[in-house]
């Protein structure tokens, strides 16, 4: 609505429509300050002091930091996060991309499936994890009745029980869980492509592969990139399905960022590092970014060059 | 895959009734592809059936080396005992006034703020878009819990409207964007005809703009009603210091510790997990088209 006319009545009426405007923003600034900018700013400064909780916060200049650097446990985690994130990208999104396509053109009762696939998705992960701790047992676990009784191990697999085999469930498990949205995603942005292109490309007598590889792939590209850009932002940022499934272990094996900063605030072994915790926080969100970046640079440039 | 150029008869399927997608298929790769699907469909659905059948399912059974998978007598009697002894009735009426108060302060502010900056230019409005996204892109993670609780302790509010605000900071700028991307896509006659009547903003917003609103709102409702059932950290948080606070989802994790211990029975803790499962599990099936587009909206073009 554009003013042309300027009389003071209507200067008057459009301070106060924006005033109300100002108004109608506060319902969602007031949580935002309090429960996002806030604790973002906080967890910076705290990533400074040296606290306990309980006692004065002192400041610590670059301490926290500086511990953080020499600390072998953090930076395994760090590793173990990339080795989860890395392992369920590289089983999803083919998996994802092959089954989309394949409902894309066309399978009887594809609706029915492409449900039960995403259903998983619906469901809490911490809640996902609980249950996977008991299918995986080793005793009397379900899947282990079923690999042993098939014949197919002779001695139950121990899968949460070595770091190894635990950080292979928790991909597993990953990929149960979020298979189905890549899939819905990765479908939904196959369902833009003009359909005169697979036509001649049918026409022309391009087969499956070639169609997927040559008309599909690149119209999909930018749909891709986001849906990988979640998948990685999603994967660094893990926590609930860590924490109920395996909670680090064994003995650190699975521990990834958020679940070994968690502890320092609020499961310390004596008392907690707030300050510290604050550093590692403010180092896993600045990890996540770079990755981030970096995977946006990578698969832009490797566009261009094609 | 190989692709075979054989004409032969097209498939019908009811899904989509477009003949040239429709692939030249010959029948044996139609069966392994049916195949494959059935057997992921059965990975996807078993682990929920399993879970089910265990919680069913006498202690002993479930814990020996060979218990086998059905239920040896169904006992229903462990969903009364994680429903009372293990107070997952004050956990349930928890989870659904955290919810319920989620979705609803979500859909007013998130339509609110995103129809005001779709339809005015504000001072500071461009400044306040870019924060937002901004904080998008630094995210709410495990790390700002502590800060988060600290603060809503010092407002007075370690209560469950605490927590449902935390959740609401945490969902809420996806959707504002969302909304205003599609009140930006409305036609505004509608709007100029209430105006030239004399109402106001909010007049307008409230009963022209968020009527309009409604396929985008029920996107947000959606996403925010999954988001804050199944959310399992800020609840965690808040019910540290005070298990009154547990939702189901916490609940059932404390359940877990417990079990871990030797204190809770493994079969009461599955029918703690499947309360919390069923209810999302039957609204996904009773609105699935609604869920589908709403993660198609929201991430593709969030």
């Amino acid at each position: 609505m554009p003013a042309v006319v300027r009389s003071p009545r209507r200067a008057q009426w459009h301070r106060r429509e924006d005033g109300v405007g100002r108004l109608m923003l506060l319902p969602s600034l007031l949580p935002y300050l309090a429960f996002a900018l806030l604790p973002i700013g906080w967890l910076f400064w705290f990533s400074f002091q040296r606290w306990n909780g309980f006692t004065a916060p002192r400041f610590a200049g670059v301490a926290n930091y500086e511990r953080m650097i020499g600390d072998e446990q953090w930076w395994l985690a760090v590793l173990n996060t990339v080795k989860f994130g890395a392992g369920r990208l590289i089983i999803e999104i083919p998996l994802a991309l092959v089954l989309a396509y394949v409902f894309f053109r066309g399978v009887r009762a594809g609706t029915v499936y492409r449900t039960i696939l995403f259903l998983p998705h619906v469901l809490s992960p911490a809640i996902i994890g609980i249950i996977f701790v008991f299918l995986l047992r080793e005793t009397g676990g379900p899947i282990n009745q079923l690999l042993v009784g098939s014949g197919l191990v002779e001695a139950p697999i121990r899968f949460l029980g070595e770091a190894g085999s635990a950080l292979a469930s928790l991909v597993g498990v990953g990929v149960w869980a979020h298979l189905g949205i890549n899939l819905l995603l990765f479908f939904a942005g196959m369902m833009t492509i003009p359909n005169e292109l697979l036509e001649s490309a049918s026409l022309e007598g391009a087969g499956h592969w070639s169609t997927l590889r040559h008309i599909v792939l690149p119209m999909l590209a930018p749909v891709t990139r986001v849906v990988i850009l979640i998948s990685i932002i999603g994967t660094l940022r893990s926590f609930d399905l860590v924490k109920t499934l395996t909670d680090g272990g064994p003995a650190g094996g699975t521990e990834v960022m958020f679940t070994y900063l968690y502890r320092f605030f609020f499961e310390p072994e004596s008392v907690p590092q707030i300050g510290y915790a604050a550093a590692l926080g403010v180092t896993a969100s600045v990890i996540v970014g770079i990755i981030s970046v970096a995977y946006l640079r990578i698969s832009r440039s490797g566009r261009t060059a094609r | 895959m190989s692709t075979p150029t054989v004409t032969g008869p097209a498939t019908r399927t009811a899904a989509r009734p477009v003949p040239s997608r429709r692939p030249r298929r010959t029948r044996p790769l139609t069966v392994l592809l049916h195949a494959v699907l059935i057997a992921a469909a059965l990975i996807m659905l078993s682990p929920l059936v399993f879970g089910l059948f265990a919680s069913v399912s006498p202690l002993d059974q479930i814990l020996s080396r060979n218990g086998g998978l059905l239920p040896r007598v169904w006992e229903w009697g462990t969903y009364v005992q994680a429903w009372t002894t293990a107070s997952f009735s004050r956990y349930f009426v928890n989870s659904v006034i955290v919810t319920a108060l989620v979705v609803l302060l979500d859909t007013l502010a998130s339509s609110m703020t995103g129809y005001v900056l779709a339809r005015r230019r504000l001072r500071g409005q461009r400044l306040l878009e870019g924060v937002y996204v901004g904080t998008l892109f630094v995210g709410l993670t495990t790390a700002t819990l502590y800060p988060q609780y600290v603060i809503a302790e010092a407002l007075g509010l370690a209560n469950l409207l605490g927590i449902a605000l935390v959740q609401l900071a945490g969902i809420m700028l996806v959707h504002i964007f969302l909304i205003k991307a599609f009140v930006l896509g409305l036609g505004t006659e509608m709007e100029d005809a209430a105006r030239v009547d004399g109402c106001g903003l909010f007049g307008t917003y409230w009963r022209i703009a968020f009527p309009m609103m409604r396929p985008i709102l029920a996107t947000t409702v959606i996403l925010g009603f999954q988001a804050s059932w199944n959310n399992y950290q800020v609840p965690l948080v808040f019910s540290l210091a005070a298990p009154d606070l547990r939702t189901l989802v916490v609940g059932v994790s404390a359940l877990q510790y417990d079990a871990a211990e030797g204190m809770t029975p493994y079969n009461t803790v599955l029918a703690g997990a499947n309360m919390a499962l069923v209810p999302i599990v039957v609204i996904f099936i009773v609105l699935q088209r609604h869920f589908v587009r709403g993660w198609t909206d929201g991430s593709v073009k969030g």
